[in-house]
């Protein structure tokens, strides 16, 4: 009797250990794997990072950056339209774009796409009922589509007012088919010019509009129902295990060389997992193709196996955004720009990039990215210097008079000690540069104190109210050429609700930034750019650390690429490799 | 079994995690100069000076604190690498981690934080779960009663005085310790007032369902998941500390105690010489501890015994996942979870070994208790 | 028996109704906010011109602007409900002086007044008539806009009183004005206010939700909560009882070997090997094997299992199809997971046996003169394993919230997952969905282990 379950435990631990699957991948088949699930996938309504990944091969945009010139290339459209100064008339002052669309260009149904289609997705975004907050910030601007009457094809954008990022706000928008999102053609009596929040209570009573808002933001067009143009359409997605995406037949796009719009492999299976060391076992034992975002521990690791040399291609791109440490100019401690500046001095950057991003780094400067060509080439980073700190402090007053081994100021009739704050959030990065700037703070006599909260409600309780110190923080930069410091630079902005956390205030700074809204040329414009970085730089309101770069590694099976562009790498235009085929994984 | 070798073992630990302040550090512990003997070890002052103007210096046995980050030794070093031009009492026996700290340093330092997390959490949960329970099963449902003017004051005074204490300590001011230091007091005085003032013996009693009231709380306690009561009650913390995620584990852990403590003085309650206590007019309190507790000590020495191994667990759990500990503290899970992929099998095999070694000698020393005990129970 | 178990099942109602109090109180205390959560995921950063307006939208989307309660009990100088202020800012603030104690009419005028004020200074930028000093002074007004605190508030107006130019503004009259308000509204006691709000509030819309069958939606993928639980709790049951099966199966024949021959080698050496297992952490043992038993990086005859965590299937799968599907990658975290349970059931059945064995049945059958092999089996086995079987039934709504460790580590979609995810997004539909269903499962489970219990030992009377 008592062997019976002996024996029952090995005939079932033998059958467990002999189904080891030899899985067959099938080789036309491209296995990614996610870093969580995307959650919903809807390009207007939902644009999170993860998401893009999967819908960047179903919905596509009139024109997007290429992906390794990094400027506006047409996808659907005949060329990139040349803004027109509109001289007469009701928007005197204002800009236009005439665009065409691709005449082969299709939806699923084999029904062409037209502007009807684009002047639908803008009344969608704009409708001030529907959740798409991000575009509408920018689109809201567009203020009339004017459809050719003679060409279905062809129709003009108006922007009243001249707006820096017009072009892009009126081709990189990734626009819906109308026949399938708006069946019952909800929209259609509205003009685009009717769709301001303004008449948001109006719009609410509207029955028509409400319908319409309540199915558009449903989960059904999120999840359920996915439909675009783009080469490939969604087979199955089972939440927070897999998502898998098939090659669309007779595709009308298969002659162009588009990016964008190449037909790759056969089918592209995603694969969500989270917790990066089984994704990496996954990778080295061939069930993952691709996976991106690794630490660059992994990265290297992976990089200098000799055995994976052959087996792997490995990318790493420039990733558009970078660290910095937002500092509270407001606080008496740290109004001093020399203050800030020693505080600067005092972090080893360069150390910080060769042991956590292992060299994949770059330093920066200032708030724009190093690859961008406003970037201000001739500020140099400030140096690991703690002697040069030492002295800035004692220039500034700041010596331990009462020997407690802090240094302290007198501040408006008060003894003030020089300790400060960071605050971080889960993030590994931030936790070590806290604890570096911790350690070489000591040496100068600066305390810090490192306090752990979730990020969400350092923005709630320290950021918005500039009740705080240090707090590190990442800024996020697009692709596209001009960015909007303004948010974050302008001394306007320095109010509750607005971004300037780091109440920075420089008057010329100010002008500067209002003075780039209203320059038209290319080259004047980037001088400008160039200009506030280097007032930036000298004021030192933050400390600027460097920006990481992407990490990708790709199965040799495939002819791979990758670009700056996010997420890093685009499946679709992957080929299978020569050698690969036959050769069993 | 190995009963005796266990004991010291967890003695040596225990040592470690006491001695830990003078173990490790970078401070010297007695430094003399000219001027005489000093102990940079207590005082605050620049540390660089001691170095320059003495003498000699007595350093800590391990001269590395637990957050120093070497920067001769960054990207995480070989156990046994000893810096270049330094003497051999500077090597890192047991390597470093990325940022260059001392990973036998951390051990050691890491002792003291499991064994504050251990020991603290189950003494607070121990004096809740044994407290409630204990008097669950003495009181029962019916021998607790207080005359009406008990029960109005009683109730009066809890909730008024509650509503005060939560918003005086945890809404205008986050003060948990005051919070419940003050709590019990007042929960003290309620008790005398209602003994020595309202005790009227004529008047009519009801009673208190006390051994209902405490079941219900432990049974509510056991059907909401664990994970959920650690997550959230974290999250109420403004600023994560070690003393968080001992309220924390005590919280969780109490319902043990209490269960157990109510089987077991159920037991001894039947008993002839508790019976006699009663008979012969002692107070409850001193029934209760005095001749209860003590003998149903050796078997909730079980329970401690499993519970501070489950507490020092649960704690390398959560550093795992990066909840709970501050930044700065050093812990066995966090050491653990740095050293996860294996890149330094250093960091995984000696905390990992660390904290297997502790909680198997608990574990033992708790099977142990368990076969010597009274009966030998389930 | 009947009325025994229909009173129990009575009796979970009230549970059931407590714990979701607790639980919604215990959410409602945290530092969360859905409704800047839902933001982040529609793509809106707080630098976005419209940020406020979204939040504001999806502030009123997700009923946080109801009271939460049906009734509250606060200090006096509190409004009815603060959840009615919209404005993120605007509540934070009032939320500090809140907890200085300042009244909250006058803490709202203050706001009003000192709007206006910072509205009506004059833009100094590119205006030469003011000297720098003036300007700076001007500038620092701004501050007013952060601090919450009096004395702060109050040198910040002293320094500005001698601009002329600002003071001769009815803006700085009316702020100055309020500003003392302010001061002398400042309370050291306060009585409690019992304010009756009705069921418009979030815990009534949420819990008649319920009763008509609606947990909600998650707020981070629109599904219904439902529809959410139910494929984690799939992967959670799978493990659970792959788990039950493997541990039951390896720990009774251990334990009753260990019984039967007490205290020798045998006994003692598993005893310390199965406390040894039990004594490591899972996120050790889980991540040893991953490293050393999924690829041949370390040594190709190491290769055995084949990597978890890749789960491509389709949504209508069932339970056994699942197991036939993944058995190769459930196999490492199945070890982990009883790895860690066999000590303690091991131990449980070698002690019941041995308390089987001293028993006056056994020594009768001995005088008899049976076998002590069929003694063992036909006797003292079916007695030991009445209480195992009561304790796994007991053990099972415990592991139903899953184990959070194992399914991060081997990339498990489960309770445990889903619940933390949950809560760090701030995703509070879908955390109560789990709890109410946890807690239901815990007590009917518990109900069913005591009349398990009664049923396997006829001595037992329920009450």
């Amino acid at each position: 009797m008592s062997r019976i379950p002996f024996a029952l435990i090995y005939v079932l631990f033998i059958g467990l250990l002999s189904c080891k699957n030899e899985r067959k991948l099938e080789d036309t088949t491209i296995n990614i794997r996610l870093k969580k699930d995307p959650e919903r996938i809807n390009p207007l309504l939902f644009p999170n990072p993860t998401a893009r990944e999967v819908y960047q091969y179903l919905h596509l945009p009139l024109a997007d950056f290429d992906p390794a010139t990094l400027e506006l290339s047409p996808i659907l459209i005949k060329s990139i339209p040349k803004p027109i100064a509109i001289d007469t008339g009701m928007y005197k002052g204002g800009l236009s774009f005439n665009i065409e669309i691709l005449d082969a260009a299709k939806w699923d149904n084999g029904s062409p796409i037209t502007a009807e289609d684009y002047v639908f997705t803008i009344k969608a975004i704009n409708l001030p009922l529907t959740n798409a907050a991000k575009y509408r910030d920018y689109t809201q601007n567009i203020t009339d589509v004017i459809v050719d009457k003679t060409n279905p094809k062809k129709f003009t954008v108006v922007f009243a007012k001249d707006y820096m990022l017009a072009l892009v706000t009126a081709v990189n928008i990734e626009i819906y088919p109308k026949y399938y999102y708006d069946p019952n053609s909800a929209l259609d009596t509205y003009k685009v010019t009717d769709f301001v929040q303004e008449n948001k209570t109006e719009l609410e009573a509207d029955s028509t509009l409400s319908k319409f808002a309540a199915a558009f933001n449903g989960n059904d067009f999120s999840r359920e129902k996915l439909s675009g143009s783009g080469p490939y359409a969604i087979q199955s997605w089972v939440a927070d295990q897999s998502i898998i995406l098939v090659k669309k037949e007779d595709y009308w796009a298969q002659d162009l060389d588009i990016p964008l719009l190449a037909q790759g492999p056969d089918k592209m299976v995603f694969h969500i997992i989270p917790d990066e060391l089984s994704a990496v076992t996954q990778l080295k034992a061939g069930t993952i193709d691709v996976i991106n975002e690794i630490s660059a521990e992994n990265y290297q690791e992976l990089s200098k196996d000799p055995s994976l040399i052959d087996k792997f291609s490995f990318y790493h791109p420039a990733l558009m955004k970078h660290y910095l440490i937002n500092m509270n100019n407001g606080n008496p401690k740290l109004s001093d720009k020399n203050v800030r500046k020693a505080i600067a001095h005092l972090l080893e950057v360069d150390n910080v990039i060769a042991n956590i991003e292992k060299g994949m780094a770059v330093r920066v400067v200032g708030p724009i990215h190093p690859v961008k060509k406003t970037h201000n080439k001739s500020l140099s980073p400030i140096a690991f210097d703690i002697p040069a700190a030492e002295k800035l402090l004692s220039e500034a007053g700041w010596k331990d008079t009462n020997g407690n081994g802090t240094i302290d100021k007198n501040i408006e009739g008060k003894t003030t000690e020089m300790e400060l704050e960071i605050l971080i959030s889960g993030q590994e990065l931030g936790k070590q540069l806290a604890l570096i700037l911790q350690q070489n703070a000591a040496k100068v006599g600066i305390k810090i104190n490192i306090t752990q909260k979730e990020f969400k409600q350092i923005r709630a309780e320290n950021l918005k109210t500039r009740n705080y110190d240090l707090v590190p923080t990442i800024i996020s930069q697009d692709v596209q050429a001009w960015d909007d410091l303004k948010n974050d630079w302008h001394s306007s902005n320095d109010t509750p609700d607005g971004s300037n956390y780091n109440s920075y205030k420089n008057t010329e700074v100010d002008r500067l930034l209002d003075k780039i809204l209203a320059t038209k040329d290319n080259g004047e414009r980037i001088k400008l750019y160039q200009d506030i970085q280097e007032k930036i730089y000298n004021d030192h309101p933050a400390i600027f650390l460097y920006a990481p770069e992407e990490k990708i590694v790709v199965s040799k099976k495939w002819i791979s690429s990758s670009t700056v562009k996010r997420p890093g790498y685009m499946a679709n235009t992957f080929k299978l490799s020569k050698n690969a085929v036959g050769s069993p994984n | 079994m190995s009963y005796k070798i266990t004991k010291y073992i967890l003695l040596f630990f225990l040592l470690m995690a006491l001695l830990s302040p003078i173990i490790v550090g970078e401070r010297p512990l007695i430094c003399k100069s000219e001027s005489g003997f000093s102990f940079p070890f207590v005082s605050q002052s620049h540390l660089k000076d001691h170095f320059n103007k003495n003498a000699w210096c007595v350093l800590p046995l391990i001269p590395y604190g637990p957050s120093t980050m070497d920067p001769a030794a960054q990207q995480g070093v070989k156990p046994l690498y000893c810096p270049e031009g330094k003497s051999i009492k500077f090597t890192h026996w047991l390597g470093t981690d990325r940022l260059g700290r001392d990973v036998l340093a951390g051990i050691v330092y890491g002792t003291a934080t499991a064994f504050k997390i251990g020991f603290f959490s189950i003494f607070l949960s121990f004096l809740i779960g044994v407290t409630l329970g204990m008097s669950a099963a003495y009181f029962g449902d019916d021998l607790w009663r207080l005359n009406l003017m008990q029960w109005v004051f009683g109730c009066l005074v809890l909730l008024i005085s509650s509503y005060y204490l939560w918003y005086e300590f945890l809404i205008f001011s986050v003060d948990v310790f005051s919070f419940i230091i003050y709590f019990l007091i007042i929960v003290a005085g309620i008790f005398v007032i209602n003994r020595y003032l309202f005790n009227r013996t004529n008047a009519k009693r009801f009673a208190i369902p006390l051994d209902t009231l405490v079941m219900k709380l432990v049974e509510i306690r056991k059907s909401i998941p664990g994970l959920f009561l650690i997550l959230s009650l974290i999250m109420l913390f403004p600023k994560p500390s070690l003393w968080n995620i001992v309220i924390v584990i005590s919280l969780m852990m109490w319902t043990d105690f209490a269960r157990f403590a109510r089987a077991e003085t159920l037991a001894v309650k039947g008993e002839t010489y508790i019976q006699s206590a009663r008979v012969l007019g002692y107070n409850s309190l001193r029934i209760l501890f005095i001749h209860i507790l003590p003998n149903i000590l050796p078997t909730l020495l079980v329970v401690i015994c499993f519970n501070i191994s489950s507490a020092i667990i649960l704690e390398s759990s959560l550093s795992f996942l990066g909840i709970g500990l501050p930044v700065e503290e050093i812990s066995w899970g966090k050491l653990l979870a740095e050293g996860r992929n294996m890149k330094l099998w250093w960091l995984v095999v000696f905390p990992g070994f660390a904290i297997f070694a502790v909680v198997l000698c608990l574990n033992i020393l708790a099977t142990h208790f368990q076969n010597i005990g009274p009966k030998n129970n389930l | 028996m009947w009325f025994y178990v229909v009173k129990k099942v009575l009796l979970i109602i009230p549970t059931v109704i407590l714990v979701m109090v607790l639980a919604f109180f215990l959410s409602k205390l945290t530092p969360s906010d859905a409704a800047e959560s839902l933001m982040n995921l529609q793509g809106v950063l707080p630098q976005n011109s419209n940020s406020k307006q979204v939040y504001e939208n999806n502030y009123k989307q997700l009923n946080l602007d109801k009271p939460v309660f049906y009734l509250s009990v606060q200090p006096d100088f509190y409004p009815d409900n603060i959840n009615a202020l919209i404005s993120h800012t605007k509540r934070k603030e009032v939320e500090t002086f809140l907890k200085q104690k300042y009244a909250f009419e006058q803490i709202v005028r203050y706001q009003q007044d000192r709007d206006i004020f910072i509205n009506s200074l004059p833009k100094t930028q590119n205006d030469t008539t003011y000297s720098s000093e003036t300007k700076t002074k001007i500038e620092a007004c701004k501050k007013l806009l952060f601090t919450t605190s009096i004395d702060e508030i109050q040198n910040i107006i002293k320094s500005i009183s001698d601009v002329p130019a600002i003071t001769s503004n009815d803006s700085f009259i009316a702020l100055k004005a309020s500003m003392q308000e302010l001061k002398s509204a400042k309370t050291q006691r306060y009585l409690p206010k019992l304010v009756w709000h009705g069921t418009n509030n979030q815990f009534h819309l949420w819990v008649s939700g319920i009763f008509t069958g609606n947990m909600g939606v998650s707020i981070k993928d629109g599904r219904n909560v439902a529809d959410k639980i139910g494929p984690a709790i799939k992967w959670t049951m799978l493990l659970l009882i792959l788990n039950l099966i493997f541990t039951f199966l390896i720990a009774v024949p251990i334990g009753v070997y260990s019984g039967y021959k007490k205290n020798s080698f045998f006994d003692s050496f598993s005893n310390l090997f199965w406390l040894m297992l039990y004594s490591m952490p899972v996120f050790w043992i889980a991540s040893m094997l991953i490293i050393y038993f999924t690829s041949d990086t370390y040594a190709a005859w190491l290769n055995i299992f084949p990597p978890p965590g890749s789960w491509v299937m389709t949504e209508d799968m069932g339970l056994l199809e699942m197991v036939g599907r993944f058995s190769g990658q459930l196999v490492l975290p199945i070890i982990c997971l009883v790895a860690n349970d066999i000590a303690y059931l091991s131990r449980l059945t070698r002690n019941n046996i041995i308390f089987q064995q001293m028993k006056g049945f056994v020594t009768m059958a001995k005088a008899k003169g049976l076998d002590d092999r069929k003694i063992l089996t036909r006797h003292v086995l079916p007695n030991a394993l009445i209480p195992i079987i009561t304790i796994i039934a007991g053990s099972i709504p415990a592991g139903l919230s899953g184990s959070l460790i194992i399914e991060v580590i081997f990339n498990i979609p489960g309770m445990g997952r889903l619940m933390f995810d949950s809560i760090y997004s701030s995703d509070w539909n879908v955390v109560f969905g789990i709890l109410i269903i946890i807690t239901i499962f815990t007590i009917i489970f518990l109900l069913l282990a005591d009349l398990l219990y009664g049923w396997l030992n006829p001595k037992i009377k329920l009450a």
